[in-house]
């Protein structure tokens, strides 16, 4: 009897601990569904929106930081909406 | 021996109570085993017990160091939160040493500087060509070289600061050193940023996004925007509000706007015909407006290829009075289908004149590549095929020195070879390209171009274009 209220109580413990945890978990959960989306979004529309003036260039050309300085340059000067600009980066900045 | 018989007698047992007592024997054993056995299961559940209860008092244990832990965790998050916030309301080690007095050591300075500027917060990009120029008409035979480093610098996700120079060698030895354009931007909202400073007119799309050499699919510009003879300044001073919307039914689509104040236009003479020149300093009081809207109307998942069309107007008084008009509106055009595309742009502007004839000039291009990717092999797959026609049409009284005359208009317009004026003046100037690009990566271009001159009435020309162009 004792053991089966100790297994009930680690058990209980093991919950209440999942329960916790669930809200942060949950959160990068959602950060990271986002990332992937706007990685994706970014994907189909990086080679239209680059590719339609200049030949559109590769994310390994330059690092992640680089990418931040040149979208921010491109978003004003192609007039791109902030959810455009914001899925190339991503894509750019993941390459 | 009567005691040994005796006690022969009295110490021996007969067979039947000798039978009785190994009886008694087992029995005893089997008693003591059985108690034996029972002694030993006892202490076994016993131990069990003791097992758990000491199980669970570690549990409690556990809980409690866990709990402590936590508490401690929290602390000391506290504690870092709060040793940041002082280190950020610090002044920097660099500060402190010069402000004590102390030798500045060169790590505390690295330190300093990288606070300062952040991790690549500046960009120092741009392009650079190298040409070669045949003129048949001119006779002419050169070299020519354009280097224009662009600076970006990002203070944060919602301003930056860009400016570009262009440094081009002329005739005469020369180098011209010119500041395209040296602008803030800083974003307001999703929908919206603001321009101040010397920007490029957001006229067409030539001028602000196809003018690098790196970009221009040929060597040379179309005929309305070469330089000296263009329909348009290239530049103004002042400011803009800019961005895109999403239109919402589909992957890509957005209209684009601008909307914008300037200085305004300036002549490099009150004489109609007379080309642009920079309006540094407003000659008037009056300032010029401008808008711009495009369209990308295709949705990327109806694979029908790339759509984009846009409208733009720039209008301003251009006479140090005040009082004369300068206006214009152009349309253009971009479709985009795999490996083909088509660009075009068409622009009509008029410069109100004193007396009955105004300066009326219009021109447009059409722009048409395909690149082979899809026919060839590697490594000719990166070649690109280009073709363009262009033309001009300026109508402007005539001068005191220029002699022929068609109903109060001379119809005239200056030829530029390849960016740089000629100063032959030829009636109604055509010209048709055919360039072959091979593209070595993405921004490092190799292009050969053939220019025939066609303009209407007058000889016709031959020009030969090769160059290397590289955006980095």
């Amino acid at each position: 009897m004792n053991a089966k209220r100790l297994r009930i109580a680690a058990m209980a413990g093991l919950l209440a601990t999942l329960m916790m945890a669930v809200p942060s978990l949950a959160q990068d959960e959602t950060s990271a569904k986002e990332k992937r989306a706007r990685f994706r979004q970014g994907a189909q529309l990086w080679p239209s929106y680059c590719g339609s003036c200049h030949k559109a260039r590769p994310g390994g050309e330059r690092s992640a930081a680089e990418w931040d300085v040149v979208m921010l340059h491109m978003r004003t000067r192609a007039n791109l909406p902030a959810s455009v600009a914001e899925a190339i980066r991503e894509y750019l900045r993941a390459q | 021996m009567p005691g040994r018989a005796a006690g022969s007698r009295g110490g021996m047992m007969s067979s039947s109570q000798a039978s009785r007592a190994r009886s008694v024997l087992v029995v005893l054993l089997i008693v003591a085993a059985s108690g034996s056995v029972a002694r030993a299961e006892s202490p076994n559940t016993d131990q069990l017990l003791r097992e758990i209860d000491d199980l669970k008092r570690q549990n409690t244990e556990f809980q409690r160091q866990s709990s402590e832990n936590r508490q401690k965790i929290d602390r000391l998050g506290e504690t870092v939160r709060d040793l940041q916030a002082k280190q950020a309301e610090a002044p920097p080690a660099a500060e402190t040493a010069a402000r004590d007095g102390q030798e500045i050591s060169d790590s505390a300075m690295v330190g300093a500087m990288d606070r300062y500027l952040g991790p690549n917060r500046f960009l120092l990009t741009g392009w650079g060509s190298a040409r070669y120029n045949w003129n048949d008409a001119e006779n002419s035979n050169t070299f020519l070289a354009t280097f224009a480093p662009i600076f970006l610098y990002r203070l944060n996700d919602s301003l930056m600061f860009e400016g570009e120079i262009e440094l081009e060698l002329e005739d005469d030895g020369s180098t011209e050193v010119e500041l395209e354009y040296a602008q803030i931007d800083w974003v307001l909202n999703d929908y919206s940023t603001l321009v101040a400073g010397k920007y490029l007119l957001p006229f067409g799309e030539f001028i602000e996004r196809l003018h690098p050499a790196w970009i221009n699919k040929l060597a040379s510009s179309p005929l309305i925007y070469r330089e000296g003879g263009g329909i348009l300044p290239f530049s103004a001073l002042g400011a803009q509000v800019r961005g895109g919307i999403d239109l919402g039914y589909g992957l890509g689509t957005h209209a684009g706007y601008t909307v914008y104040v300037a200085n305004g236009p300036r002549y490099e003479s009150d004489e109609g015909g007379a080309p642009f020149v920079a309006n540094n300093v407003d000659i008037n009081r009056n300032k010029a407006f401008g808008a711009r809207l495009e369209m990308f109307p295709l949705p990327l998942d109806w694979e029908a290829g790339w759509l984009r069309f846009g409208g733009s107007t720039y209008n301003g008084k251009w006479d140090e009075a005040g009082e004369q008009w300068f206006t214009s509106w152009g349309l253009d055009g971009l479709y985009w289908y795999d490996d083909f595309e088509l660009r075009g742009e068409f622009i009509s502007t008029r410069r109100a004149l004193d007396g009955p004839q105004n300066d009326l000039r219009d021109g447009w291009y059409l722009q048409a590549s395909y690149q082979l990717a899809s026919l060839l092999p590697s490594p000719f797959d990166r070649l690109e095929l280009v073709a363009r026609y262009a033309e001009m049409d300026n109508r402007f009284p005539q001068h005191d020195e220029e002699e022929e005359e068609d109903d109060g208009h001379v119809e005239l317009a200056r030829v530029f070879s390849g960016g740089d004026e000629s100063g032959e003046l030829l009636n109604r100037p055509r010209e048709i390209s055919i360039g072959l690009d091979y593209w070595i990566t993405p921004s490092f271009v190799a292009k050969v171009e053939y220019d025939r001159d066609i303009p209407q009435g007058e000889p016709t020309n031959n020009q030969i274009w090769v160059e290397l162009a590289l955006g980095f």
